[in-house]
């Protein structure tokens, strides 16, 4: 369905960036989804909620995850201030129970198949909803400090049913450099079922971003996550300056730059992850020489940016910063420079038979699971997903630089390193290029500290796949309503998948596998702060939820739960 | 005597080859990739008989990251009390140290030391590999007096 073809069919809207909008009650929503997704959306990026006032919009926005997709259509679910047995879409899109549970737990929709807390805990006070508008900050500060909230002492591992065998890997555990929880039920050797729990990193960073202003949000953004910092900028600069009205004026010079970022952005954590990954493999000579190695990107990074980590970079109307004739030549030689190194990495990951065969057929995940559980990145690209939004819906400068989009089909940790190492080769060639024909001029546009009112939204290809940011503003200095959606939460339902069947001894490798980015993940998601039983319960949940799902759509027994 | 000469021991033992053991306590990561590059090739902390160890029962050091979301304060101070005397807690960035840019967020504690007795702050957002190896021999010469 073309989106000329949505507009005669339904009641639409266009938001600030031309994004379609179809209007929708709590009756004919799920009709238009389930015409969407027979139609080839069968992407759902994510479930988007805001107070305006006295109701409530829900909106879905999917997108077809394909060559020359074209936008994303978004289909709006108007209510009132409770909201009530709202037909949940997870048959439609089983990744879309995290999401759900999100809005529900963050704003009180409630779906009609009554859940438990999936997020909250069971002591967390039942009204109160972080992201309304009726409470800030510091009253939800005070609100949990006098229940004492983040006291307790959390309880141990759960009870294995009989015959199995519980392992419980994480908060704090070897393979995860940050917090995320795993409790394997293993017969044997053999993963029989998985309990997940998330929401350890969760901060209240999207509820922080409403109360500060449009520049300070800049940086506060980028912190989402030190490691894809300058794709989330990009995002949220972008859709403010779909807002503001001003991308056709964007200077060139500055979308080149941006692009240059991102891709170096990508190069660096593609080599952090190929590392890591060797490090978990036991290969650890090459995790030293890979982080060596990296060090030329962080000092080119250093060189053009100032800053290592956070790069600080852009801006509402364009860079900040701008590059010498001296600093293009330099940075020339060293990309060159990496370039041989990373084909040297390249050829002894690829060659190197004992790695080879640690990281061969485990964790396969099959082109149909991948777009039945929404996964993004160069996580779906392994899976053969030929799904790339720089060059599928181009933004910056992406349109104007010749790259190939990588895609693997057997979907395992060793085709999901392929893909990496070959898009790391990738962005160092479309580094170059930009270098060598950067356009001259301005690299910013004045920005006042202030934003017309409009929403709109912007999708980019972070290193870990698609990330989206939207915008709401109604003419403040701070946004109305800012929401992030992380490739990592949308990869991480199809990672319970991937270790169906899997060995004990895989499993770092697995997690590994979707590059989790847990800080980025988490900045909605609640944490369980109480009681290890509506903890367990939640992941236990989580995994049914999406078995029954995906039983009755796809012809596999996923887990026992 | 013997008390005194085993403590001489063990600040020895310590201030020669102090393994480490991180904890992410809600960060943004880039302090986290920063400590990595710390003890990788470039910096080479390793020289220093500096080692990351997977288990905060094997270390000596604790070096924590992050503005301790109420997840992850309990775990916090369990992880503290499974390491072994003596042991020293270095809080590594902006917000490992004040709560930082998360001064504001509902979910954040605001800082390692109100949850852990902290020895050593690492200031920056986050603090360059070299920071972090000068914050480190500076806590080793404290440790070990001139020695070092
Ligand atoms: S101090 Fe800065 S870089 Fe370090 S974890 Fe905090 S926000 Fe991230």
């Amino acid at each position: 369905m073309s989106t000329v073809q949505v507009k005669e069919n339904y009641n639409t809207e266009t938001m600030n960036d031309g994004t379609v909008l179809i209007k929708s009650d709590e009756e004919s929503f799920h009709r238009i989804l389930g015409n969407l997704y027979k139609s080839g959306y069968t992407h759902l990026s994510t479930i988007i909620g805001a107070q305006h006032g006295d109701s409530l919009t829900i909106d879905y926005p999917v997108s077809r995850p394909m060559k020359d997709s074209g936008q994303a259509i978004f289909v709006r679910l108007q209510t009132g201030l409770d909201p009530k047995d709202i037909k949940t879409v997870t048959d439609l899109y089983p990744s879309a129970v995290v999401y759900e549970q999100e809005v529900a737990e963050m704003l009180g929709v409630k779906f009609d198949e009554p859940r438990p807390h999936l997020l909250l805990p069971d002591s967390f006070p039942k009204d109160l909803y972080p992201l309304r508008k009726e409470v800030t900050s510091t009253d939800i500060i005070k609100i949990l400090d006098e229940l004492g909230v983040g006291k307790e002492e959390p309880q141990t591992i759960k009870e294995a049913p009989e015959d199995e065998y519980c392992m419980s890997i994480g908060p704090q555990h070897p393979t995860h450099k940050e917090p995320i929880r795993f409790q394997f039920f293993i017969e044997g050797e053999t993963v029989k079922d998985v309990d997940l729990r998330i929401g350890f990193n969760h901060r209240g960073l999207e509820k922080a971003l409403e109360e500060e202003t449009w520049v300070q949000n800049l940086y506060l953004i980028e912190r989402i996550c030190g490691i894809c910092s300058a794709s989330h900028q990009l995002a949220y600069v972008q859709s403010a300056e779909k807002i503001q009205g001003i991308v056709d004026e964007i200077p060139d010079r500055a979308s080149w730059l941006r692009v240059l970022v991102s891709e170096l952005e990508r190069i660096h954590s593609h080599v952090l992850w190929y590392g890591v990954l060797a490090h978990d493999g036991g290969y650890d000579f090459m995790f030293h020489i890979t982080w060596r190695d990296r060090e030329i990107v962080m000092d080119i990074l250093e060189e053009i940016t100032g800053n290592r980590v956070n790069y600080s970079i852009e801006t509402i109307g364009g860079v900040r910063r701008d590059l010498t004739p001296d600093q293009v030549t330099n940075t020339i030689a060293k990309l060159k420079e990496l370039r041989g190194l990373v084909m040297k990495h390249y050829d002894i990951l690829d060659k190197e038979k004992s790695f080879v065969k640690r990281i061969m057929d485990i964790g396969a995940l099959s082109y149909e699971q991948s777009i039945k559980m929404a996964s993004v990145g160069p996580t779906a690209r392994s899976s053969g997903v030929n799904f790339d939004l720089r060059r599928d819906v181009p933004y910056a400068a992406y349109k104007e630089i010749p790259f190939d989009v990588i895609t693997r089909t057997e979907g395992d940790v060793h085709a999901s390193m392929m893909v990496r190492l070959d898009e790391t080769i990738e962005s160092i060639d479309m580094c170059i290029y930009v270098l060598e024909n950067l356009p001259g001029g301005e690299i910013a546009l004045p920005f006042k500290n202030r934003l017309k009112e409009g929403a709109a939204h912007t999708r980019v290809e972070a290193p870990r796949g698609e990330n989206i940011h939207y915008i709401n503003s109604i003419g403040g200095k701070s946004p109305d309503r800012h929401k992030v959606r992380a490739p990592t939460l949308a990869n991480i339902t199809s990672l319970l998948l991937r270790f169906r069947e899997a060995q004990v001894a895989d499993i770092p490798m697995i997690i590994r596998l979707i590059d989790p980015c847990v800080g980025c993940m988490e900045r909605v998601t609640f944490t369980d702060l109480k009681t290890e039983k509506s903890v367990d319960m939640s992941g236990k949940q989580l995994v049914g939820r999406i078995n029954s799902q995906l039983k009755k759509h796809l012809p596999v027994r996923i887990f026992k739960v | 005597m013997l008390k005194e000469l085993s403590a001489k021991v063990f600040v020895t033992a310590l201030t020669r080859a102090p393994w480490v053991s991180h904890m992410n306590a809600g960060s943004c990561n880039g302090c986290d990739i920063e400590i990595v590059a710390a003890l990788t090739p470039r910096y080479d902390l390793e020289r220093f008989g500096i080692k990351l160890m997977g288990s905060p029962k094997h270390a000596d050091v604790l070096l924590c990251t992050g503005s301790v979301t109420r997840a992850m304060a309990p775990r916090l101070r369990r992880i503290y009390s499974q390491m072994a005397d003596p042991k020293v807690v270095v809080a590594i960035g902006g917000c490992a140290i004040s709560g930082g840019v998360y001064h504001k967020c509902y979910n954040a504690l605001g800082g390692i030391d109100k949850v852990l007795p902290v020895d050593l702050y690492i200031p920056g957002c986050p603090p360059r590999p070299e920071a972090i190896a000068f914050g480190v021999y500076k806590l080793l010469q404290k440790l070990g007096g001139n020695d070092i």
